[in-house]
């Protein structure tokens, strides 16, 4: 069997159990989520989404860079690590606000498996990849994960609706804060590290990479506009 | 928390109206048609890629050099008879329906005859495939020909399989999308000038000699020739103008190059229409496009052709219809094209064509 599709249909089956469960739903949802999203779970879905949006985004720019396969995949890993990292700033900060200002302190790991939950729709990210609508769908499946972290965060760490979407907001405001921090450092690094690895320097301006005209021309245009004057 | 449960408990009830199932298929059929969308940006980046192995290859035997991409143009200007010599160039690419760039519908064939017989001094070039980044027609690839060919078919028979030419039309939208894409449109565009570049080049086209050259793209070819004009530009260094007849155009980068663009839009084709919608940039609000900027210089006109609907009967290629005057929809667009495209030719000739 050249494609081995039984793990899909496992995958599409857990999805279906799940959602039959939230149909009949008797338990308390904040079991729900301790009980379907363990530590380990929310770490799985972090690193996807990461690996699902370096794809979206960042593999446009290493496919026409032409660099080698252990550079590309190496890079979307770095990526994906580095999107962990964010993830976990993000449920840390909002930890800390709701030990801070609400009074309310509680494990890490709650604010961890509730910001893994509501990183579920960026398994889709890699869609970011489809032509045109691409981009439009990333800020779409984005403003639904901040949406669900709101809801997940009230759920996960039993506080109100309110106070959650002031901790959400601003663990991501601060994430975003940090993100522009670094983006230069981190943008310099990973060239580097690609230009080692690849021993190509990686260009990110499309004007870099495509000729500005048909290749073989700049020659023959140049000699016929002589033969014309 | 309220809010949350009112939101969990509306989908639980749309989950128990509809059923699982349907909302489970219909999420599937979305998640399909997307994953089908990721099919054709990483077949173009998969052709920019098979040029850079030959770019490697050259590099390693050779001194160190610019990075070409496959096509490049390799065709030599043929030498041609100063009597024969054709004033202007058209290239006319059709629209999503296409499957190669020997096929024509049989109304578009009559439009194309026409034109050339309306266009004594132009030579009309029609034989690229708009939809292919490297012109290789549907009916044509080594992997899905077949199936290709057989829709192909099906399309033109006559049972209930006819709508299964869908899925031909959907597989070309997606080829606009990539050509608009910021991303990936410059890597396709390139690609299309470079075939059609080189079909210049094979008609007899010299570049840098001045003589004027249109793109005409019908529908989805109006976007194609459009992303294309930015790289068709300095390779002819010469007078450009771009038609699209019931196209859709993005605000492409092409605009602030070509010397001159003309929309023909029907009165009743929605399809066109859809660009207005679709692209943020052309809507009113972004004054500073350059769309917008191109409209309020005059540089981009925007002509009535009447009530013609988008293809079919109706369209700008029926002759079966008649405008108020008694004028058949294909005389009257023919002669409004012939008359844009004399209008340039005649205004641009240049000194050297002359002699």
């Amino acid at each position: 069997m050249p494609f081995d599709l039984r793990p899909l249909f496992q995958a599409f089956l857990s999805l279906w159990t799940l959602l039959f469960q939230l149909e009949h739903l008797n338990g308390s949802l904040l079991e729900l989520i301790h009980s379907y999203v363990g530590l380990h779970v929310a770490f799985g879905i972090f690193f996807l989404a990461g690996l699902s949006e370096a794809y979206g985004t960042r593999a446009v720019m290493l496919f026409l860079n032409r660099i080698g396969r252990r550079p590309f995949f190496l890079n979307l890993l770095i990526t994906s690590i580095l999107f962990v990292f964010g993830a976990v700033i993000w449920a840390f900060t909002i930890r800390e606000m709701s030990a801070l200002f609400f009074d309310n302190p509680q494990p890490l790991s709650y604010a961890i498996q509730a910001v893994g939950l509501a990183y579920l729709p960026l398994l889709f990210a890699f869609l970011a990849f489809v032509p045109y609508l691409g981009p439009g769908l990333l800020i779409l499946l984005q403003v639904i994960s901040l949406i669900l972290a709101i809801f997940s965060i009230s759920i996960g760490l039993d506080v109100p609706l309110g106070e959650a979407a002031i901790m959400v907001v601003g663990g991501w405001v601060i994430l975003q804060l940090l993100r522009w921090l670094t983006t230069r450092p981190t943008t310099a690094l990973s060239r580097w590290l690609l230009r080692v690895i690849s021993g190509r320097d990686v260009h990110y301006q499309l004007r870099d990479i495509v000729p500005p005209m048909p290749l073989g021309l700049s020659d023959q245009t140049s000699t016929s506009a002589e033969e014309a004057s | 928390m309220t809010l949350f449960v009112y939101t969990l408990q509306l989908m639980i009830n749309f989950i128990q109206i509809f059923g699982l199932e349907l909302l489970f298929l219909v999420s599937l059929m979305i998640f399909v048609v997307l994953l089908a969308g990721l099919m054709v940006p990483l077949s173009i980046l998969g052709w920019w890629a098979g040029g850079a192995e030959s770019a490697r290859i050259r590099e390693e035997h050779l001194a160190p050099q610019p990075k070409p991409a496959r096509p490049s143009v390799h065709a030599r200007p043929q030498p041609s008879d100063t009597a024969t010599k054709p004033e202007h160039f058209l290239v006319y690419l059709s629209g999503i329906g296409d499957v190669s760039g020997e096929y024509l519908g049989d109304l578009e064939w009559d439009f194309v005859n026409r034109l050339k017989e309306a266009l004594p001094h132009t030579h009309v070039i029609h034989n690229i495939f708009a939809f292919s980044v490297n012109n290789v027609g549907l009916t044509e690839e080594s992997r899905f020909g077949r199936f290709w060919d057989s829709i192909q078919q099906a399309r033109a028979g006559s049972t209930r399989m006819r709508s299964l030419g869908g899925l031909i039309n959907f597989r070309n939208l997606l080829h606009v999308a990539v050509s608009a894409d910021q991303r990936y449109g410059p890597v396709f565009n390139y690609g299309t000038a470079s075939t059609i570049m080189q079909s210049l080049l094979e008609a007899g086209y010299q570049p840098g000699d001045g003589r004027p050259v249109t793109l005409y793209g019908y529908s989805g070819g109006g976007q194609v020739v459009l992303g294309s004009a930015q790289y068709l530009k300095p390779a002819i260094q010469a007078p450009l103008q771009v038609i699209s007849m019931g196209g859709v155009m993005s605000d492409s980068y092409s605009i602030a190059l070509a010397d001159q663009i003309i929309h023909l839009e029907g009165d009743l084709d929605s399809v066109q229409r859809l660009g207005d919608y679709l692209f943020p940039r052309r809507w009113p609000i972004a004054r500073n496009s350059r769309w917008n900027k191109a409209v309020a210089s005059g540089k981009l006109r925007r002509f009535s052709t009447g009530p013609m609907t988008h293809s079919g009967s109706a369209s700008y290629f029926d002759d079966q219809s008649f405008l108020p005057d008694g004028q058949s929809y294909l005389d009257y667009t023919i002669e409004l094209a012939t008359t844009l495209i004399e209008e340039f030719r005649v205004g641009s000739r240049s000194p050297s064509v002359e002699q």
